[in-house]
């Protein structure tokens, strides 16, 4: 038996290119580390690099967010703010002459309105009413006969994943007084429904008036001297209880005035009973009928579209129109004022924010909306600074209240020339508009 | 605070009320409601679930007693705060 033992040693087979396992040098072994140790460090380093252009390629750079642009600014003189500071105050200090005896038989006779209009609601009993005077009590009455929802079609599973139809289901939630026109099942509750709460807002609005008359027999409130909306319109529902002569300063369309200077719109403005002739086919329009153009026209220079239009003008004349009529409507009035339409077409272009990781950016309609209307109101109280100073210009302590719905209020008689004399301090400041003033005494 | 409601055509001291309409505070004494809720012809309804007309515009109606709205109503029908 042979008992000594046999080794055996084998070079490294170069063709699998395996790494030696014997090494004839001792400074081999060394070298052949530190170079694997470098190919696996190079790999790791590649493969971090890999890993950061994936996680760079995922969160693109985000654009820089330009904001809106500056817009068209009217010429006004360096004190302006400062002098309408001083007006808005001596407005306050001046109040509004209001005659006592003629509020409180107004506000009688309106009280007697109204318990007839509650009577009315509750008399037509398709819905049964508790609380008449607040929304969640009236809400729940209609929800009870199932009654409060539209006939808009609700939006389909197809189109939530396609991402289409959210506009149509945001014009179709009703959440408040504004929006119970929507519930069209039944029509006739709510028309008694909105009568009634027209004559309780109208008679809240001569209580608080009430409760603010001084002494002196004036309003003195800021509240009441100015703002806009729906409460400079229940301040016109109680003008005949002014004392001594007043006169109204009315400038006509003043939204479309300044829309068109501010686009260098050179079509004029339309004529309302027109548009609404030329729309309902009527020779003779009603007023709700130029209600209705009018509300179009303030949707489209506020460039509301589609559904959101649809809810603007029926929250405006509180009624649905089909919303096919109104997009061949919106199409009439780009056709006719293109400035208009071209400016807006620029400004939403500022309003797009990143909304998915491949860079796909979607329309911001609140914010777009908000600008819009901050832009237009801010252009509104210049307008109606200016027409108050041009009355102070020409009869001093006159203004009484000014409101950014496009007319002012002043107490005594106006001078002939008192129009003209508004145009030419508007088109001082907003050159190459076109102002239409009519003043007018309160009856 | 109790807002009385008129469940049938009624006439009191010459004051004619209709079915469903409100009976002014201070119109009639503790004895009659309590007749004319016995006899099924009033029926008392909570303020808060019914306020009354006459006591928030007690300006108006001449009525003594008074109710305030909510506040978060104010808004609502654009009174000043």
């Amino acid at each position: 038996m042979n008992e000594q033992r046999r080794s055996t040693s084998y070079e490294h087979n170069p063709v699998y290119g395996t790494r030696p396992l014997i090494f004839h040098e001792q400074g081999a072994a060394q070298q052949e580390r530190a170079e694997q140790e470098q190919i696996s460090q190079a790999a790791s380093r590649e493969l971090a690099a890999r890993d950061m252009a994936l996680i760079r390629a995922l969160n693109p750079p985000r654009l820089p967010d330009l904001g809106p642009p500056p817009l068209r600014e009217p010429t006004l003189p360096a004190n302006f703010e400062s002098q309408a500071a001083d007006l808005d105050r001596e407005i306050v200090k001046r109040g509004i002459a209001v005659s006592r005896d003629k509020l409180m038989a107004l506000g009688q006779e309106r009280f007697a309105e109204l318990l007839a209009r509650d009577h009315d609601v509750r008399s037509y009993q398709r819905v049964l009413f508790g609380d008449l005077t607040a929304w969640p009590a009236v809400a729940h009455s209609f929800a009870t006969v199932d009654a409060l929802r539209t006939n808009l079609p609700p939006r389909r599973i197809s189109e939530q994943l396609s991402g289409q139809g959210a506009d149509r289901e945001a014009a179709a939630r009703i959440d408040g007084w504004k929006d119970l026109w929507k519930a069209a099942q039944v029509p006739e509750s709510v028309r008694r429904v909105y009568e009634f709460h027209d004559c309780f807002a109208r008679l809240s609005f001569g209580q608080s008036m009430r409760d603010r008359l001084s002494p002196d027999g004036r309003v003195h409130s800021r509240w009441f001297a100015g703002g806009s909306g729906i409460k400079v319109r229940l301040f016109q529902d109680w003008l005949s209880v002014l004392e001594g002569p007043h006169f109204k300063v009315v400038i006509s369309q003043p939204l479309f005035s300044v829309l068109a200077w501010l686009c260098d719109e050179q079509a004029s403005p339309p004529d309302l009973a027109q548009l609404a002739t030329d729309w309902t086919g009527q020779r003779s329009p009603s007023d709700a009928q130029v209600r209705l153009s009018e509300a179009v026209l303030h949707g489209f220079l506020l460039d509301y579209r589609s559904w959101a239009l649809w809810d603007f003008v029926g929250r405006r004349t509180r009624q649905t129109i089909d919303v096919g009529a109104l997009e061949i409507w919106h199409k009439s009035l780009i056709s006719r004022y293109p400035a208009i339409h071209r400016f807006h077409q620029d400004l939403r272009s500022f309003f797009f924010k990143p909304a998915r990781a491949d860079g796909y950016h979607e329309f911001d309609t609140r914010r777009h909306s908000l600008f819009v209307d901050e832009a237009t109101q801010n252009l509104l109280g210049i307008l109606s600074l200016l027409t108050a100073l041009a009355v102070e210009d020409t009869a001093l302590d006159a203004t009484v209240a000014r409101f950014q719905d496009g007319w002012l209020l002043a107490q005594g008689k106006p001078r002939r020339t008192l129009g003209e004399s508004v145009e030419h301090k508007l088109t001082g400041a907003f050159p190459g508009a076109r102002f239409s003033v009519n003043v007018e005494m309160v009856p | 605070v109790i807002t009385l409601i008129a469940i049938r055509h009624l006439e009191i001291d010459g004051h004619r009320i209709e079915h469903g309409s409100e009976i002014k505070p201070g119109l009639l004494d503790e004895k009659t409601i309590a007749h004319l809720i016995d006899q099924r012809s009033v029926r008392e309804y909570d303020g808060a679930d019914r306020p009354s007309l006459y006591r928030l515009f007690w300006q108006f109606s001449g009525c003594e007693e008074k109710e305030e709205l909510d506040t978060d109503e104010w808004g609502e029908y654009s009174l000043p705060p």
